[in-house]
Formats: C-alpha cells, structure tokens, sequence
C-alpha cells in the first residue's frame, strides 16, 4: 500500500467518477472509510455478476466530500488521453512485437520439449522444427487463429507444416500460433497519458469546465450536506435503495458489521412528509433489523438534524 | 356520541379537524393499551392536542414510562419542523410517539427519537 | 374468531377444529342470507319449473355517522357481529380485528388472563420474541466475548458460531415462565390493588368499543344490499340514501362544515371527480365485487389488503395501492383535493414498499383509477352513484426479479 500523500486522481468520464488504481481503493476503504462500487468484470470469471473488478464506481456524495477535504482531485479522463507522438507508437508496438516473440518460443520450447519425450518418427521431428524455424521468422499478422498445443504424433500426415489439421483455418499463411494481448487496465501505465492539464482540485473548478455538475440543485445539496455530515460522525456508508432508503449506515466496515441504520435525505425543514412514509419506514426498519433515520437539511444553516424512527412496540 | 367525547371535549373543540384521530388514539390508549395517568395536553404549533400517561412495562406494574403521543391521520401531510415542533412544545422528551390512525380505525404507533438512536438489540 | 364460550383449553380449540369452527361461524360470505323454506310437495314443483321460494334475510344493521372519524359506528353489539362474521365488515376500534374488547375484559375479571383473545396472543407473542431476541444477544455476545478472549490469551482464532448447541434459535427456545405481556394487567397483581375492588363487587362492565366502518364499507353495504340504515349523529334520525351520498363526499371537502351542528344548510355541494370518497369506493366495489374481502391496509404501507376467504382463514395474499390518474391534467391543478400517488412513484419508494410487502408474503398490485375529465363528462353526474360507471379500473402486479436467485 502507498504511503502517498498526493491527491487520489479520481477519473471522470461522462460525469461519472472511477477510480482505476488498486492502491488508492485501498487507501479510500482504509483511510477515508469510502467503500465505493467495483464496477469492472473479471474476464476469468463465467459469471460476472458475483465478483467484480476495477473499475470502482463512486457516489457523487462520496466525490464531493473528498475534493472538499482535498483528499482527491478530479481528472478529465477523455482530455488526459493525449494522442500518441510517432516515436511513441512506435516504441509500443515493437514492445508488442517483442513480447509476442518471446511467448511464442518459450510456448513451442514447452511443446518441443513435452514431444520429445514421446516417440515420433525422425520425419516427423525434422518437419517440427522446420515449421517451428519458420514461424519464429514470419511477421506476426493478427488476428491469431487457435492453435492446438499438443498434436497426438498419430494425427500427423504428410500434410505441408503451414495447414494443420483443423479445416476451417482461413488462410495458408495465417499464423496459426496463439499469444495473449495484454491490456493494462489501468491508462496511466501509457506513456501518453497526461493528466497535468486535465486536473481540477475544486468542485467549483471542474464545474465551470464542464465535467462535473453535483450538487446543482437543493435536492443535491441536501445529499452531500446529510453524507458529509453522518461520515463525520465516523460512519461508514453505502447504498441504500435495497432497504428503502438513502444511505446504509455502518459502524465500521461494511465487511465486519451489519448496518444500524437506513438514512433518508429530507431536503428542507418543511418538505412534506407523509405519514405513510413514516409508516413504511418503520416497518422495513423492523423486518431488517436497522432504525430509520431522518435526515433533515437546512440549506440556510447549512446543518443536519437527526430523527430516527423506530415501530413502537405496542399498538 | 358526545358523551363519549367528554374526556377531551374542550380540546376536540378548540381543534376539530383532528378531534377524529384524538379520540381514537385516546380511547385506545386509556382502554386498550390500558395505560394510566392519561391527560391531554394542548399542542398549539402543531394545531391539535397530544397525548400524555404512563406505560407500564411489565406486568407487575413496577416499571412505567411516561410517554407522549401525538395523534395524526393518514390523509395529512407533516414535516420535520411539525415534529420538531412537537418536540419543543411537550418540553423536550427523548422521544415521542407518533400515532397515525386510519378511518377504519387501525392505529400504528412508532416512536420517533431526536439525533442518532441506535436500535435496541 | 370469538372466544367467548369456548372450551377451557389453553387458547381454545387447535387445528382441524378451529378451522371447522370457523367455517360454522363465517359461513356466510355477505350479510344477507338465502333462507330455504322447509321440504314440501310445493317447493320440489316449483323447483322443478325454476321457482324457488327461498326469502332473503337482511339483518337491517343500524348505524350513526361520526364526522370526526370519517366512519360509520355501530354500537349494537348484535348488529356489529353480523356485519363482521358474514362478510368481515368493518373492525372494533379497540381491537385488531374482531370486535373484542368486552371479550378481553370478561376474560381478565373470570379467568385471569388465560383464555386469549387474539390482541392477548399477540401481546404474549410479542413479549416472548423480545426475550429470545435478549437471549439470543446476549448468547451471542458471550460467544464473541469468549473469541475475544481466546484470541489475546493464547492467540487461537476461534470462528464464532452464530447457530448451534449454545445458541437459542428459534426452533430450540423456550420461553421462560416469568415472560408475561407486559401490556396486560394480570389477575393476580390487580386484585391486590386498592382501587379495584374483586369480583361480585364490580358494576357491569360497559362496552366502550364500537364497530367501525369506513364510507367506502358503509356505503357498499347500503346500496348494493341496502341492510343498512345511517342515523345522523345529532337527530338520531335515518338518513337518506341521497343525504348520505352527498355528505360522504362533502364531509372531504370541508369537514368543519358538517363538525359544527350550528352551521348553516350545506351549500350545493361541489361536485369532483377526484373526491377521495369515489376513488376509494371505486377500488373497493371492484374488488368486493369480485369476491375478495377487502380491508384496510396502514398496518403494510398500502391502501387496501385483500383477503380470499377472510382475516381468520389466511393471511392477504394481496396488497393494493391506489394510484389514480388524471384522464386531464388540468383537472389535477385545479382540484380542491390532494389525492396521494397521482404523480409516478420514485424507484425509492416503489422499492420500499415492495420490499416492505415481499417480506410480508404479499404481492403488491398497483390498481390504477382512471379520473374522468371533466371537459368530457359533466360533474353533476355525481349527484347519484351511477356515476361509477365513469370510472375504470386497470391493475398491474409488482414482483421483483433476482436474476441470480429466480432461475425457473
């Protein structure tokens, strides 16, 4: 984990804020008790609906407060990715190339060596390594087609080394070798990524240039006033629609702890309530265990009053 | 039916758009949930007349509460400087009773406490 | 279901005899019954041509208006009991259900509690989940406390168990003997107590509970079966079937009017569709008519719950949310009334209430009452209820959908 004090670049894109690097997930879980969403899927997975990967998604709440408190700045990520000089995509590609090379020769070094230790035909070898030679010295041309790893000795034919057993192989000079392309998740790993002039360290900032628009009305102001105020109570909180609210409230991390409570943002001191509300509330609170808290806005006094709801008991 | 409305009549009178949901939390609080020491009392920053008396919390009768509720129905609107203002106005108990009544005469009561409370239990 | 009369049993009959109890006593699904003359030579002629000399018995139920409470109270207890046990109309004010309060009283002076009627049971219920709810946390909490403890003294890591031998689940608990309602005086302490006097000495216990319906009951009852009459409160005089039209529908628009006996006349009434009165009975009709026992529904956030065969034979499968709409929207700015839910919901508060019915077994059904505009049809329709007929009612079933869980 970094030590770092700088400013966690939080990556804005179409008004949505991602966090794309491991390291400051963890320092916001661990340091500034924001949990975030992970949004991302895991390619190895089949179901991608369980466990999910980078990128974390955070609550527009949850962006206000750490700009506020300069925990994070914003960064414009389109305007970051600059376009590539000639000398850098060159550079990239021949690392491409490179790294294509090398996996294809240890790959057919693995499957030399594993047929060796059967029995073939002295032909049979002589025409391997023919085929190996040759492809090592072929430009590579994407996109690579399957290839089968590890041919049983008894399939061979007298077939030409460039068509292989399979009959649905494109072309005769298609490279029938595969190897991975490898995409870094993460755009700051690119040598032309720049975030220097896409950065904004105020709300107001990134307002005025387009890219982030919350809070714009009471409705928004009421929720970053209720969030900041209930995180500076040393809560830990989370999405609340499930239980019938704003926010879950946590007394600590949400993967040791059952919330407490369900928070719901009241705009104003005078925004009607409906009794029913009151009453539903109530009664989700005491199907799940959690007291319902109402929390009241003052956008003059710029405050947050609490009242929590609970069933009485009796009646 | 007025002598049925004796008990609380001066302030049904006073308030008589909530006379209906005073009178059902009243009847219900003094017969039902049989609590005692049950006086109304006059809310006026919240138009109508709240509820005051002794739960009792055990059987034995050695455990009571005092508690206050404030009646309302359904079909009304409030908000939170209403309850605020009930708060205030009954001299600032932790909590207060809300009892939202129906016209079929269901009641549900649900306490409503000031700051962060957390549930028991 | 009555418990006065019954058997000294620990809570009254179980299983297969409650329920045959049951069906004797609500056997009758509407106030009036069919009466079959007895056998004869004529009946079984006459049935055979299509005759039938079945008369109708209508209990003639009388009840007075209450301005304040929006409800009609019957307060002859024979009445009350008709109207609930054939149809489930109306519900005691002191009670959950069933009118049972002088039931509840009775039981306590002659038997000390231990009968119950069903406010009884619940409160016992109630008072004994709270203590397995105590148990449990505590039970809990010493587990933790132990793992705590192993964990600094010899660094052993112990996985708390949160079912098992020494914890109390819900199959395993007991409740102790002194978890007592707390919420019901016991025999034993009161008679103790100075103020009141035991047994012979105690005046008659006087039925301070009543019956309440609601308009949307009341007025169901009186039109489509016409078994019963409404006194007015002040004259105790019966009131017509277009007085009590009217004032139903006024008593929303300005119920101080009525409230106040030194008030003058009414004015004509002003005529809306969107009177909270016809969109509630509108939806009621509908499903009563259907077959569905229909009650109230505050205790589950909605507007109505409907029963199939009634509160005593099962829990409501169903639980109704009004939602009326405007076939003109301009009728809404301009109405006198705030009808609640004409405006979409939030995904909130859609979520709420379904997640509030779901844990409930409920299924919650949006029921849509189209407004008609009064551009196309002229509000003096409402000055007689065939004006229903301009009404419509469409139902959409809310479920929700777990991919993950719901695969079949």
């Amino acid at each position: 984990m970094t030590t770092d004090s700088r400013p966690i670049p939080i990556r804005i894109a179409n008004q949505r804020a991602y966090i794309w690097d491991v390291d400051d997930i963890a320092v916001l879980r661990s340091q500034h008790r924001l949990c975030g969403i992970l949004a991302g899927t895991l390619p190895h997975l089949s179901q991608q609906n369980v466990f999910l990967g980078v990128p974390l998604l955070l609550m527009p709440e949850e962006v206000v407060l750490l700009v506020e408190k300069k925990f994070a700045v914003l960064v414009n990520d389109p305007n970051a990715h600059q376009a590539p000089t000639a000398p850098q995509l060159q550079k990239w590609e021949e690392e491409r190339d490179e790294f294509a090379k090398r996996h294809i020769v240890v790959n057919d070094t693995k499957i030399s060596q594993n047929a060796a230790t059967r029995s073939m035909s002295e032909d049979a070898m002589r025409k391997r390594k023919e085929r190996m030679e040759r492809k090592a010295a072929q430009p590579q041309q994407p996109p690579p087609v399957d290839m089968i790893p590890e041919e049983s000795p008894a399939e061979r034919t007298e077939a030409t080394p460039t068509t292989d057993s399979r009959p649905s192989t494109p072309s005769s000079n298609a490279i029938t070798v595969a190897y991975p392309v490898i995409i870094e998740s993460a755009s700051s790993t690119l040598e032309w990524y720049d975030t220097s002039a896409a950065t904004y360290n105020t709300i107001e900032a990134a307002q005025a240039a387009g890219i982030w628009s919350y809070p714009s009305n009471l409705s928004e102001r009421a929720r970053c006033g209720v969030f900041r105020g209930l995180w500076e109570q040393g809560y830990f909180l989370g999405g609340g629609i499930k239980f019938g609210g704003d926010y879950l409230v946590y007394p600590g991390d949400p993967l040791r702890f059952h919330s407490h409570f369900v928070a719901t943002v009241i705009e104003s001191p005078v925004a009607t309530l409906r009794p029913m509300e009151i009453v539903a509330h109530g009664r989700l609170g005491t199907a799940t265990k959690k007291s319902h808290l109402l929390c009241g806005w003052n956008d003059e006094k710029k405050d947050v009053s609490y009242l929590s709801i609970e069933w009485a008991g009796f009646g | 039916m007025q002598t049925h409305y004796s008990d609380i009549s001066s302030l049904s009178t006073k308030y008589p758009r909530t006379t209906g949901s005073l009178f059902l939390v009243y009847n219900d609080i003094v017969y039902s949930q049989l609590w005692t020491d049950v006086q109304v009392l006059d809310l006026e920053p919240c138009t109508r007349a709240a509820i005051r008396g002794c739960r009792r919390l055990n059987a034995n009768n050695t455990h009571t509460q005092i508690a206050n509720i404030v009646p309302c129905t359904l079909s009304e609107l409030v908000s939170l400087e209403w309850l605020d203002n009930a708060f205030v106005s009954l001299d600032d108990p932790p909590e207060v009773y809300l009892a939202i009544t129906s016209d079929d005469s269901s009641i549900v009561y649900y306490k409503i406490s000031r700051g962060i409370v957390k549930p028991p239990l | 279901m009555s418990l006065i009369g019954q058997k000294n049993k620990r809570g009254g009959f179980k299983g297969g005899a409650r329920r045959n109890e049951n069906n004797r006593i609500y056997v009758n699904p509407l106030p009036l019954v069919f009466t079959d003359p007895p056998r004869s030579r004529t009946k079984s002629i006459l049935s055979l041509l299509g005759i039938s000399l079945a008369s109708l018995e209508n209990p003639h139920c009388e009840g007075i208006l209450d301005v304040a409470t929006n409800s009609v109270w019957l307060t002859n207890t024979a009445h009350s009991m008709v109207l609930w046990r054939r149809g489930f109309f109306g519900k005691g004010n002191l009670s959950r259900s069933e009118p049972s309060w002088l039931a509840r009283q009775i039981n306590i002076r002659r038997t000390g509690g231990n009968q119950m009627t069903s406010e009884e049971l619940t409160a016992k219920r109630r008072a004994e989940r709270q203590q397995f709810k105590q148990d449990r946390a505590k039970a809990i909490q010493a587990a933790f406390a132990e793992a705590e403890v192993a964990f600094e003294t010899e660094g052993r890591v112990v996985k708390v168990a949160l079912s098992g031998p020494s914890i109390p689940s819900a199959a395993t608990w007991k409740p102790s003997e002194s978890a007592k309602p707390p919420s019901i005086p016991d025999q034993s302490t009161t008679s103790q107590d100075a103020d009141h006097p035991v047994d012979e000495e105690e005046p008659p216990l006087e039925d301070m509970e009543h019956l309440q319906l609601t308009f949307a009951e009341a007025w169901f009852l009186l039109w489509t079966m016409d078994c019963l009459t409404i006194l007015d409160a002040q004259t105790l005089e019966p009131m017509s079937i277009q007085q009590i039209w009217s004032t139903f529908q006024s008593i929303h628009l300005n119920p101080m009017l009525l409230l106040d006996p030194k008030s003058q006349p009414s004015p004509k009434l002003q005529l809306h569709f969107d009177n909270p009165f016809l969109i509630h009975y509108v939806a009621y009709h509908h499903y009563r008519s259907l077959g569905w026992v229909v009650k109230g529904g505050i205790k589950f956030c909605v507007d109505y719950l409907l029963y199939k065969r009634g509160p005593v034979f099962s829990h409501a499968e169903f639980a109704i949310v009004l939602c009326p709409v405007y076939e003109d929207e301009d009728d809404k700015t301009t109405s006198p009334f705030e009808l609640q839910n004409t405006s979409p919901f939030s995904w909130s508060w859609l979520s709420t209430i379904n997640r509030v019915n779901a844990t409930l077994q409920k299924t919650l059904i949006l029921t849509y009452i189209t407004i008609p505009a009064k551009s196309r049809i002229s509000p003096d329709v409402l000055s007689s209820p065939a004006c229903l007929s301009y009404y419509s009612v469409r139902e959409v079933v809310i479920r929700r959908f777990i991919p993950a869980r719901m695969r079949d």
